[in-house]
């Protein structure tokens, strides 16, 4: 019973970077309609940026994390005003965009390996104190990102809910054809929700590159599991996100209570398709009539 | 005016060809005294770093070996990114270019290119664990490094249970089912046991179920960017007993935490810091010459392309006899010892069990 209860402790800590990627992920796939797989990308450099930061430039980890984020940030914009924003002008169909959008995740993986190699690059190698309560354990950096990232997602929940122009970020995802149509500055909303979406990505990677290291193909894998926590609470509730991204990275470590751990990623995209099948639009998905799709 | 594009881009794509034909027709004549070695190896994906090192070691063997000889060794390095399709298609592009031997870097490349080797009665050498069906394996079988490593579990630590994580994979799936059956031998119960993948992230529920039930031992086979984690997370959660790996854990010997904790491992007499004059000079040459360190396996395979030379000069450069001489290893010379080629056509090189030390280092705790 304590390795059930274990489990699913470490698989609600993982739920909130988790739930932070989706955001990320989410953001760009409701309103700019982009399945943004650059966002795997994003999620590698940042790491490799602070590790850069920290060996090369010698700086400390506490101000080597505020100025990577910044440059994630700013590296989210470059997608942004370099490829996204082109193929959205010349019309390019989300087929194109989607490929263009691999290319960049492509390209930034092979210079990061060229650069610093494709071997693992570790920022700490401490061993992180432990926390013990009736036999469960918890890391120093577990908690912290279980904090930091479930901040993060709160605050920027709220801010959606509350906040005026953060309500006009999500109703582009509603309907992204009227944005223009209302006057509103199209081409600052679609870089702020790149920004947005970096600022999203970039918390939780540098979290798990600090406590688990770096290596310039794991993006993909964290990029395909907040997609499937997006897909699996429903597209269209930011709540639902971290629904299913808590969901999604507690079933991924309770699979290991009763089986091997080599059957976590079947068993986590066959739960996604499993849920399609009977709710399309996800847990917490509404159903739209055809003239909203 | 597009007929003329068109006849200008036909008369190029003739020029390309033609001069390229030529030119390999050229080289074919002109380079009658060279013997052509061709080298499938991971030059891009996850194992380049690898690649870049063979074909540095490779190569620097080769140079050394053409300076005393009146015939020359030519390296033709392909990538065969290590997965089965691409290292066929180096394997077929390798061959149309005339390469009288070929070597190969690992297992999955040269499992899929050994039922090719048999059906054109061709001789591959690989550095790889498992057995190829026709040629000879640079590298110490599974079965021999796993018997030296369950030894010094057994008659060593005396160790009473044993838990296994292993990488899903040819190799490490047989070491961990090898290393359970030679500890059921003597009746040590193996109490957990967990497989992971390669692009597994989450260390801390594979861990927290295997130390459930107390393993006095945990062994781990694997590599990849969950290795070094899995190691750090099986002492982060608590487990302060021995740990015992195989030789990849000095590729990511940086990645580590250094602890008071002991993590053994199987290796060669290679080490960074060994005070042997050969090894310190191998070492501090491939520095000053490629500005970072060489690992085991570059020492290796080092050694491989010395042996393969040599071979190639005792045969007369018959390809056949190359074969029969390589297989008849016995003894060869090295700074890792006398390497000889065993019955299983598998490298024997002397092993040793190291330790990691609380300040990074290396010891040799069993030779």
């Amino acid at each position: 019973m304590t390795l059930l209860l274990q489990l699913f402790i470490n698989g609600l800590v993982q739920g909130m970077p988790l739930a932070c990627l989706a955001v990320g992920f989410g953001l760009v796939y409701r309103s700019l309609r982009i399945f943004h797989l650059a966002m795997g990308a994003q999620f590698i450099l940042t790491g490799y940026i602070l590790y850069a930061l920290m060996n090369w430039f010698n700086m400390g980890l506490m101000s080597a994390i505020p100025l990577t984020i910044i440059l994630a940030v700013a590296f989210g914009a470059a997608i942004e005003k370099g490829v996204y924003l082109p193929f959205f002008n010349k019309k390019s169909s989300a087929g194109v965009t989607m490929i263009a959008s691999l290319g960049v995740m492509i390209i930034v993986e092979n210079v990061i390996a060229l650069i610093f190699g494709n071997n693992v690059k570790s920022i700490s190698t401490d061993l992180e104190p432990i926390y013990l309560w009736h036999g469960l354990k918890i890391t120093r950096i577990q908690l912290i990102q279980m904090l930091v990232c479930g901040a993060c997602f709160v605050g920027l929940g709220t801010l959606v809910q509350k906040n005026k122009w953060f309500k006009v970020i999500w109703a582009m995802g509603d309907q992204p054809k009227l944005v223009p149509v209302m006057g509103l500055p199209l081409t600052k909303i679609r870089l702020a929700i790149m920004c947005l979406s970096a600022f999203m990505v970039a918390v939780p990677s540098v979290l798990i590159g600090y406590d688990v290291g770096l290596e310039p193909h794991t993006g993909m894998n964290y990029l395909l599991t907040a997609s499937v926590a997006v897909f699996f609470g429903g597209l269209d509730k930011y709540w639902a996100w971290g629904f299913g991204a808590i969901c999604v990275a507690i079933m991924q470590s309770i699979v290991v209570w009763q089986f091997s751990g080599e059957w976590i990623s079947l068993v986590t995209f066959a739960t996604l398709v499993f849920v399609l099948l009977f709710k399309p639009n996800g847990i917490f998905g509404v159903r739209k009539r055809m003239e909203e799709e | 005016m597009r007929k003329f594009i068109w006849g200008l881009v036909i008369v190029a794509v003739v020029a390309i060809f033609g001069g390229r034909a030529w030119y390999l027709h050229k080289q074919a004549t002109t380079e009658k005294n060279v013997v052509k070695i061709g080298a499938i190896l991971p030059m891009s994906g996850n194992f380049s770093d690898d690649g870049d090192m063979t074909q540095k070691v490779i190569t620097e063997a080769f140079n050394e070996f053409n300076q005393s000889s009146d015939f020359k060794l030519k390296l033709f390095v392909e990538d065969g990114k290590f997965t089965a399709k691409d290292s066929i298609s180096a394997f077929r592009k390798l061959q149309s270019q005339g390469i009288d031997l070929m070597f190969i870097f690992g297992d999955v490349p040269s499992i899929a290119i050994s039922p090719i080797a048999v059906e054109q009665n061709l001789p591959i050498y690989a550095n790889a664990l498992k057995t190829l069906d026709l040629g000879v394996n640079f590298f110490p079988d599974t079965a021999y490094l796993i018997d030296y490593s369950s030894d010094f579990v057994i008659n060593d630590l005396k160790a009473r249970s044993a838990a296994i994580l292993n990488l899903k994979g040819i190799e490490t799936e047989f070491m961990a089912k090898h290393f359970e059956e030679k500890l059921a031998e003597k009746n040590i119960p193996v109490v957990g046991k967990e497989a992971f993948t390669i692009n597994a992230t989450d260390a801390r529920s594979f861990v927290a179920k295997i130390l459930q039930n107390n393993p006095e031992v945990v062994a781990v086979f694997g590599w990849g960017s969950f290795y070094p984690t899995l190691l750090n997370t099986l002492r982060e959660q608590g487990f302060k007993g021995p740990i015992i790996t195989d030789w990849n854990i000095s590729s990511y010997f940086d990645n580590i935490a250094k602890t008071e904790y002991p993590t053994y491992w199987t290796d060669t007499r290679f080490d960074l810091n060994s005070k042997d004059p050969e090894i310190a000079k191998f070492v501090q040459a491939f520095k000053a010459k490629y500005q970072r360190v060489p690992s085991t396996f570059a020492m290796m395979n080092y050694i491989s392309a010395k042996i393969i030379a040599t071979s190639i000069k005792t045969s007369k450069y018959s390809p056949k006899d190359v074969y029969e001489t390589i297989q008849h290893t016995n003894g060869f010379p090295s700074v890792l010892g006398p390497i000889s080629i065993g019955d299983n056509r598998h490298m024997r090189v002397p092993l040793v069990i190291k330790q990691m030390q609380p300040d990074g280092t290396a010891k040799v705790v069993k030779e």
